[in-house]
C-alpha cells in the first residue's frame, strides 16, 4: 500500500520520523487487515443471504 | 485525572482503533493525551474514509433485507470492527430497530471500536434496555476507557438510566478515564443520594480514594456539597481510613484541598484537616 499522507498532531510530528514511520506501519496494517475483512465480509454475506435476494445483495454491494 | 491515566487511557482508545495492544504504542509515551487524542481522530477518520464506500454499501443492502437478516449479516460478516465502523452511516431509526436485535455481548464488542464522533448521536435512539445491558456486558468485562468514551458524547438523559447498572467501584473506576470529564457534575446530578453513599462506600472498600477525590475535584459546589453530606453520612471506620490517607499521602490532600474547604468544621476536625 503507499505510504499515506496525513498531517500528525503538533505533539506527535515533535517526536521525530522514526514515530512518524511507525505510525504509518500499523496504519497500514490496520488498513490490510480491515481490506482482508470486508472481502471476508462480502464473502459471507452472499453465502447468508437467502437465494432469492442474493441478485439484489450483488447489485447493492457492487459485487 | 493524573496527566499519566489520561495518557494512558488515550493510548488503549488509539491502540483499539489500530487493532493494537496499548504496549506496542509504547512509542508514544512521550506524547501529551490531547495529542494522543488527535491522533487518534485522525487515524480513525482515514480508516473510515478508505472504506466508506464498502460502508454505504454495507448499510444500503440493510436498508434492502429483513431487519433479522440484517442483523445476522451484522454478526456473521460485518463483525464488530467493520460493525462500528459502517454504524456511523446508519440512520438513527435503523440503528435503534439493529441494535434491538443484537445481543449485549455484540454490541459491546462493537461500543469497544465505536467512534463515537461520528456515531454518539445514535445511542439516544436505542431502546433504553438494550442500552443498559450493553453497559452491563462492558462493566462485566471491566471496560471501563469504553464506558468513559460514551460521557460526553452522549446526552446526560441518556447515560442517566444506565448508572443503574453501575456500582460504585464502576462509576469511580469510569469517572477517572471519562473523555470529557467537564461532564461529570452533570453525571452526578442525577444520581441520588444513596447511590452517592454507594459511591463512597467503594472508594473504602476498593481503596479508590484517588479517584474519588479526583472526581470531586471536577464537581461544582454544589455538587461538592452534596459529596460533603455523604462524607458525613460514612461509617466511622471509612471516614477514619479517609482521614489517615489525607494525613499520610501529601499529593491526595493537595487534591482533596477544594472538597476541604466545603466541609463544616467539625467534619474538618474529624478528618485531621
Amino acid at each position: 500500500m503507499a505510504r499515506m499522507q496525513r498531517t500528525l498532531p503538533d505533539g506527535i510530528a515533535v517526536l521525530g520520523p522514526e514515530v512518524a514511520h511507525r505510525i504509518d506501519t500499523l496504519v497500514a496494517r490496520e488498513a490490510r487487515r480491515e481490506d482482508e475483512q470486508l472481502a471476508e465480509a462480502l464473502a459471507v454475506t452472499l453465502r447468508v443471504v437467502p437465494r432469492p435476494l442474493r441478485g439484489v445483495a450483488r447489485r447493492v454491494l457492487g459485487a | 485525572m493524573t496527566a499519566e491515566v489520561e495518557q494512558q487511557a488515550e493510548l488503549q482508545r488509539l491502540a483499539r482503533v489500530l487493532g493494537v495492544r496499548p504496549k506496542e504504542l509504547g512509542f508514544l509515551d512521550g506524547a501529551a493525551a490531547a495529542d494522543v487524542r488527535a491522533l487518534r481522530d485522525t487515524v480513525a477518520d482515514e480508516l473510515f474514509e478508505r472504506h466508506r464506500r464498502s460502508f454505504e454499501r454495507a448499510v444500503a443492502l440493510a436498508g434492502r433485507l429483513p431487519a433479522g437478516l440484517t442483523a445476522t449479516l451484522a454478526q456473521r460478516a460485518m463483525g464488530p470492527v467493520l460493525g462500528a465502523r459502517a454504524a456511523a452511516l446508519l440512520a438513527p431509526g435503523d440503528a435503534a430497530e439493529l441494535a434491538r436485535r443484537l445481543p449485549p455481548a455484540f454490541l459491546a464488542d462493537v461500543a469497544e471500536h465505536m467512534d463515537l464522533r461520528k456515531a454518539g448521536p445514535l445511542v439516544a435512539g436505542i431502546p433504553p434496555e438494550t442500552l443498559r445491558e450493553t453497559a452491563a456486558e462492558l462493566r462485566r468485562r471491566e471496560q471501563w476507557v469504553v464506558l468513559g468514551m460514551f460521557v460526553g458524547h452522549v446526552e446526560t438523559d441518556v447515560v442517566a438510566p444506565l448508572l443503574d447498572v453501575l456500582d460504585g467501584e464502576a462509576l469511580l473506576r469510569t469517572a477517572l478515564v471519562v473523555e470529557h470529564p467537564e461532564c461529570l457534575d452533570g453525571i452526578l446530578a442525577v444520581l441520588p443520594d444513596a447511590r452517592l453513599d454507594d459511591v463512597l462506600e467503594a472508594a473504602h472498600r476498593h481503596d479508590l480514594w484517588s479517584e474519588a477525590v479526583w472526581l470531586v475535584s471536577q464537581l461544582s459546589p454544589v455538587q461538592g456539597a452534596r459529596v460533603i453530606e455523604a462524607i458525613e453520612r460514612m461509617q466511622a471506620d471509612a471516614l477514619d481510613r479517609l482521614a489517615e490517607l489525607l494525613v499520610a499521602e501529601t499529593e491526595l490532600r493537595r487534591a482533596a484541598k477544594p472538597l476541604i474547604k466545603l466541609a463544616p468544621r467539625h467534619l474538618r476536625q474529624r478528618i485531621g484537616a
